[in-house]
């Protein structure tokens, strides 16, 4: 299990290198020059030059990339030229609140859509079956923009119940107000997507084989489908949970826009339009670099479920992940 | 006759058998497609959209960039507007016929590039193995890394707002999904015992993938395309609101709520409207998609 | 009428389709006493395998359903048996086995769990209790090395294994019927006979009764004391063993005998088939389903269905011309 997870880890080096690459060279790209947005228009020629100069701008792309590179590895991401602290800070200040944004809604999903999806698989054709389908389908379709606006219309605005701006002043009574209609409407989608997919997948596991074995034994309904059935459907669901945290990472960016929720996606957008290189490259390969764990850790629950996997690491050790 | 001519005579009447077997999966296909009532629904929606957008000049009743500062926020109904007017006095209704345009045109383009370009990578990747595909393949990692919005962000603001931009964005940013796809079937169609029967026959390898790989792949792409062109309309919608993508006085249902989203109190019909006109296409494109998969796959027999 | 463990009279189990009502079971009757064994022997699609799944009441419902007839287990009827009762029925006092044990057995757990299982719904015991039977019904059923065995996944045993492991767990319980559906059909020559001789024996110890359902006849030889065949739903022969090797009466069963290849027949012979193909069960029930392929059909065949009529004592056939006033030359008898 060890092998495998240092395997893994190594395996990812490459693809932080890749991100960390692509980020440089698109933000480099990017017209605009970030010393002239931090002086403003009034900045003088020869001041813009000098700041150049200064950040290190008129150095070859591969010196800069170097550079870089030597400070990502030392853990320092440069400093942010807008806001003129150093990026890690900003970044550390923000993600958690994305982050808290983030593991709520993917709760919340896995809590609703996963029960809802074995349900309906096991009431095919049900009324339950039906209008939870219809609801899944337009959890998947939904803009989360629309529907942020659309909840604020009704709960903010017209219904007063909760507040629909920032993160809250005051104690965790007060930040949990404000987390209620972020999270409710970030978690549509991933609620969504497992109801459905929990549900495709039961369906495929009930008409297995080993689920007639369990129900001649005479066992329980609850405790075939529970037991048996639902055990086979973990693995896939816990892969597709970790593709969700990855999309919400990215739904945050406009959820926490609308909400002018204090994350790491506001974050992102705001350096992009301000031309802040170093804080869209920082804030960028820190979101790849989480997601990458992520997968990581679905990919060792996997192989931790997967009695294949398991015993042929026990037997042999290492194999193709 | 020759042996030559036995030898063409049996290559033909294979031919022929195999395009029968081909044209009756097509029709059981179609069957079992327009009996699930669902997908139908989706379908018609999809065409609904569709017509609009290419008949946006005729069904909108008015200019969708006309600017008449004098009716600007009208309520639903008021003064021969039926869904009212937006910020600038455009008639909504017309700007969201018109936004159909964009959505169909990017949601199809942006699929059909991403899908064309990583079926490409997926293809060299799987079928050469080795340096090759490690390379690919760590890219297309690093690629999926990246949040599919951010990278879609990052490229809009390089290259600048605009149709063409919007599609090559939301395009290049959906590689990665396909190649994966086509890698993965190509790998396991690469070892099956028909591929190496033929490859020690002497097929060329134009030849193995033309006939072996492309129809077993085609399956999983159509569905994948299908339901991505949903995804890609969300992405576009969501990057015109952002400010990135499609911009205004062209209208797009992202901008529209873009501009929405600044009147919410006063004018929520703005906003609300031009979501509705997302919710539902996207809704008929994965309406369609799972029809589409659920009439592909082998094991729905009746 | 106590020695008749099992008795099924008409059976009718249907699944209602959007094509149309599958006929699958359509007037099935034969009879099981203690410590014997019959076989049901058919094609594919013949029904035998729906048949062996009603009698626990486990055909997929919907789309299937025991339409009608009935079945008395042990003086028990089945088809009146509450939820509750059902269960206790399952797995205790009749056992399954199935075909394939490579996905009969759950392969997330060990095969071990899965066994201990099986007591521990019926028993109220320690699990460690039931560790311990379930490893002696592993070494009962020849398993070497049980104890670590125990925790093994279904993957890691070969295929023989596992359907002994799928047999130890049937009669761990010590059911009073063991249903087995083609249970060495996908496993090799060499392992079905050991197979087979592991159950006959289980059977002698426990005195189990056993219903076997195969579509291959060396399979009844080895087993049956009695065999009923099926045709397209419907129960068309049924006697003891012997007698339908020595005096087989239907059309159908005499093409089967007739397809078994022999050992003395010459080079060049082609083997025996019955042409045409089974018929579709959605249209089935006017006539004799077997009417379309029998080389003795008449008008009649296919007008009306043949009543099943005991020939002899003991010897069931549906056949219009196999009566007591009239009999068919098998053709090729001499």
């Amino acid at each position: 299990m060890i092998k495998y997870s240092l395997k893994r880890i190594l395996e990812l080096i490459p693809t932080v290198f890749v991100v960390v690459f692509i980020v440089f060279v698109v933000t480099r790209v990017i017209p605009g020059d970030p010393a002239a947005v931090m002086l403003g228009p009034q900045a003088s020629v020869e001041a813009v030059e000098e700041l150049r100069e200064n950040l290190g701008l008129n150095d070859s792309i591969a010196v800069q990339f170097g550079r870089y590179l030597k400070g990502v590895v030392h853990g320092d991401l440069g400093k942010s030229y807008y806001y003129n602290q150093p990026v890690t800070k900003l970044i550390s200040e923000r993600f958690p609140n994305t982050l808290v944004l983030a593991v709520i809604s993917i709760i919340i999903g896995l809590l609703i859509g996963i029960p809802v999806g074995v349900v309906s698989a096991t009431k095919q054709y049900s009324v339950f079956d039906y209008i939870s389908m219809i609801l899944a389908l337009v959890g998947i379709s939904v803009p989360i923009f629309w529907l942020a606006m659309m909840a604020v219309l009704l709960f903010s605005v017209n219904l007063g119940w909760l507040p629909s701006v920032g993160m809250g002043e005051g104690g965790l009574i007060d930040i949990i107000k404000h987390l209620i209609l972020p999270s409710l409407c970030l978690a549509t989608g991933p609620t969504a997507t497992f109801a459905r997919f929990t549900r495709s997948s039961m369906l495929d596991i009930t008409k297995q084989d080993y689920i007639k074995t369990a129900h001649a034994k005479g066992l329980k309904e609850k405790l075939v489908i529970w037991r048996h059935a639902f055990k086979n459907a973990l693995p896939p669901i816990i892969t597709i949970a970790g593709m969700q945290f990855s999309s919400l990472l990215s739904g945050a960016v406009l959820t926490e826009t609308i909400f002018s929720w204090p994350g790491l996606g506001k974050l992102i957008v705001d350096a992009i339009q301000n031309r802040d290189y170093t804080l869209v490259q920082g804030s960028v390969v820190y979101m790849a670099f989480v997601y990458i764990i992520v997968n990581l850790a679905v990919d060792i629950c996997y192989a931790f479920l997967n009695p294949k996997v398991k015993a042929s690491f026990e037997g042999n050790g290492g194999g193709e992940g | 006759m020759t042996d030559g001519d036995k030898n063409r005579l049996v290559e033909q009447e294979k031919k022929d058998l195999e395009t029968m077997k081909r044209e009756q999966k097509a029709n059981s296909f179609m069957k079992k497609l327009l009996r699930n009532k669902t997908a139908v629904i989706g379908l018609v929606i999809i065409v609904f959209v569709t017509f609009s957008a290419i008949l946006a000049p005729v069904l909108a009743p008015y200019d969708p960039t006309a600017v008449n500062l004098t009716e600007i926020c009208l309520k639903p109904g008021t003064r021969g507007h039926i869904l009212g007017t937006d910020e600038y006095g455009r008639d909504l209704l017309s700007r969201v016929i018109y936004g159909s345009r964009i959505s169909i045109v990017v949601g199809v383009g942006a699929t059909l590039l991403g899908a064309f370009l990583g079926i490409v990578l997926g293809l060299i990747s799987g079928y050469n193995g080795g340096i090759i595909d490690t390379i690919i393949m760590r890219i297309m990692d690093g690629m999926f890394a990246f949040p599919f919005i951010l990278l879609a962000i990052i490229l809009m603001t390089v290259l600048g707002s605009g149709v063409n931009n919007v599609i090559f964005a939301i395009g290049v940013a959906n590689i990665p999904y396909y190649a994966r796809i086509v890698r993965g079937q190509v790998l396991i169609v690469k070892e099956e015992d028909y591929c190496q029967a033929v490859r020690a026959l002497g097929a060329s390898n134009y030849k193995i993938i033309k006939d072996h790989i492309l129809p077993n792949i085609a399956s999983p792409i159509i569905v994948y395309a299908t339901l991505n062109i949903a995804g890609t309309i969300i992405s576009e919608a969501g990057l015109s609101f952002l400010g990135l993508g499609i911009q205004p006085p062209t209208a797009s249902w992202g901008n529209i709520l873009k501009s929405g989203k600044d009147y919410l109190l006063t004018s929520p019909h703005i906003a609300t409207f031009s979501g509705l006109a997302i919710l539902i296409t996207v809704i008929g494109f994965n309406l369609f998609g799972d029809g589409v998969r659920d009439a592909l796959d082998p094991k729905m027999n009746k | 009428m106590n020695e008749r463990l099992l008795e099924v009279n008409n059976l009718q189990t249907y699944f209602y389709t959007s094509s149309g009502v599958v006929k699958a079971v359509d007037g099935v009757s034969f009879s099981l006493k203690k410590g014997q064994t019959l076989g049901i022997v058919g094609e594919s699609g013949s029904g035998k395998s729906v048949t062996a799944s009603s009698i626990v009441r486990l055909v997929p419902s919907p789309p299937g359903k025991i339409a009608g007839g009935e079945i008395i287990f042990d003086g028990k009827d089945i088809l009146k048996l509450s939820r509750k009762e059902l269960l206790n029925v399952r797995g205790r006092d009749i056992a399954m086995i199935f075909q394939d044990p490579m996905t009969a057995l759950n392969p997330v757990f060990t095969i071990g769990k899965q066994i201990s299982e099986a007591i521990l719904v019926h028993r109220k015991i320690s699990k460690d209790d039931a560790k311990k039977l379930t490893i002696q019904a592993l070494e009962t059923v020849g398993i070497s090395d049980a104890e670590s065995r125990y925790k093994n996944y279904p993957f890691e045993f070969s295929g023989g294994m596992r359907q002994r492991a799928m047999i130890a767990m049937a009669i761990v319980c010590n059911p009073k019927l063991l249903i087995a559906d083609e249970p060495t059909t996908a496993l090799d020559v060499t392992i079905q006979a050991q197979v087979l001789e592991l159950m006959k024996n289980l059977q002698k110890e426990l005195n189990t009764s056993i219903l076997i359902i195969t579509h291959d006849l060396g399979v009844i030889w080895e087993m049956a004391d009695y065999v009923m065949v099926m045709y397209a739903g419907k129960t068309v022969e049924y006697t003891d063993m012997i007698n339908l090797y020595k005096n087989p009466k239907h059309p159908y069963t005499w093409g089967l005998l007739d397809s078994i290849p022999k050992r003395n027949s010459e080079k060049n012979e082609p083997l025996n088939t019955i042409e045409g193909n089974p018929p579709d069960l959605r249209n089935t029930g006017v006539g004799c389903n077997f009417a379309g392929r029998c080389p003795y059909a008449k008008d009649i065949c296919s007008k009306k269905q043949p009543p099943l009529i005991e020939l002899e004592t003991n010897h069931f056939v549906a056949c219009h011309f196999q009566t007591k006033k009239e009999a068919l030359t098998r053709r090729g008898d001499i």
